[in-house]
């Protein structure tokens, strides 16, 4: 039985491998959503400011 | 919230450090197996965690459709997404023990088969869930079907009574059928394994809220163009998105 220890290696390391896997890739997903979370704040925050700028702009233009 | 973070990282990882020793060194080897018998506390319990985040899922699916809120689905998709990473590790830790026990890498057995079974089931929910469009309605076909697949875990359950198969019973309505030390190393696994899960679910519930969150803004946004366009003179929207020029 000796020489079938290499299983109970092979099993150990194939539990603790896809556990730290899984881990990264959790990680990976968080800080990726994080990303594009603050990418879309920014961007409604300055399409908010582009907006009030150009119907600061548009007035004299729909004025006329 | 990080501080709380590095205490988990480092209970986890004294739970497991702790869960290696007893399984490798303090308990026993078995007389007609030796030191392979030690598989059974990486294979059951990995096995354990996978039905109990099916019930987890089943459970939470059951409660999305009474309530209505998305906080179940999250629950129940994070948790089927555990399962389904674990019963991937049963089936394989299964097969690599079988190799020396059986003398075959899988076998047609009622108990593995049902597994394999089982897996099939949680991979479909997981690819039906990015096939529907429409939050509500995903959640609510996804907690249908994983009401329905977790009937396949009471047969694996069962299916070595109801037929025959040659995986080992160790545990059974009479008890544990392995001296305490066995018992005690395959219980602190479990325990290892649940606090594993509840890491896990906890990170992956908050990821899957962050997904929600991500599409109200999109909405929003996309509200607010409208909006915008909307009240823009005709000039100032050429302007800013002009028609794409003819080539040629």
């Amino acid at each position: 039985m000796l020489h079938d220890i290499g299983f109970l290696w092979a099993v150990t390391a194939v539990v603790w491998l896809v556990t730290l896997g899984y881990v990264l890739s959790l990680v990976r997903r968080q800080s990726r959503l994080q990303r594009e979370i603050t990418q879309l704040e920014e961007a409604i925050e300055a399409f908010a400011r582009d907006s009030q700028a150009s119907t600061g702009l548009s007035e004299p233009r729909s004025s006329l | 919230m990080r501080r709380w973070g590095i205490w988990v990282v480092v209970l986890l990882g004294v739970v497991g450090l702790a869960n290696l020793y007893l399984a490798f060194i303090w308990s026993p080897p078995e007389q007609s197996m030796g030191n392979l018998v030690r598989i059974m506390y990486f294979h059951v319990g990995s096995a354990w965690l996978a039905f109990l985040s099916f019930f987890v899922t089943f459970l939470f699916g059951l409660l999305y459709l009474i309530k209505r809120r998305l906080w179940f689905d999250a629950v129940s998709v994070a948790s089927a997404e555990i399962g389904v990473v674990y019963t991937s590790v049963t089936l394989v830790t299964g097969s690599l023990w079988a190799r020396p026990i059986w003398n075959t890498w899988w076998t047609w057995d009622p108990l593995l088969t049902t597994t394999l079974i089982l897996w099939f089931l949680y991979v479909g929910y997981l690819l039906l869930r990015g096939t529907i469009a429409g939050v509500e309605r995903r959640a609510r076909v996804a907690s249908i079907f994983s009401i329905i697949a977790f009937i396949d875990v009471p047969i694996i359950h069962m299916s070595v009574v109801w037929w025959r198969s040659i995986h080992p019973q160790v545990i059974d309505q009479t008890g544990f059928h392995m001296p305490g030390p066995m018992v005690l190393t395959l219980m602190f696994g479990f325990v290892t394994f649940m606090l594993i899960y509840l890491v896990f679910i906890a990170i992956r519930v908050q990821l899957h809220m962050g997904r929600y969150r991500l599409q109200v803004l999109s909405e929003r946004l996309s509200r607010l163009q409208g909006m915008h366009l909307e009240g823009l003179p005709v000039e100032s929207i050429h302007a800013r998105f002009p028609a794409p020029k003819a080539n040629g």
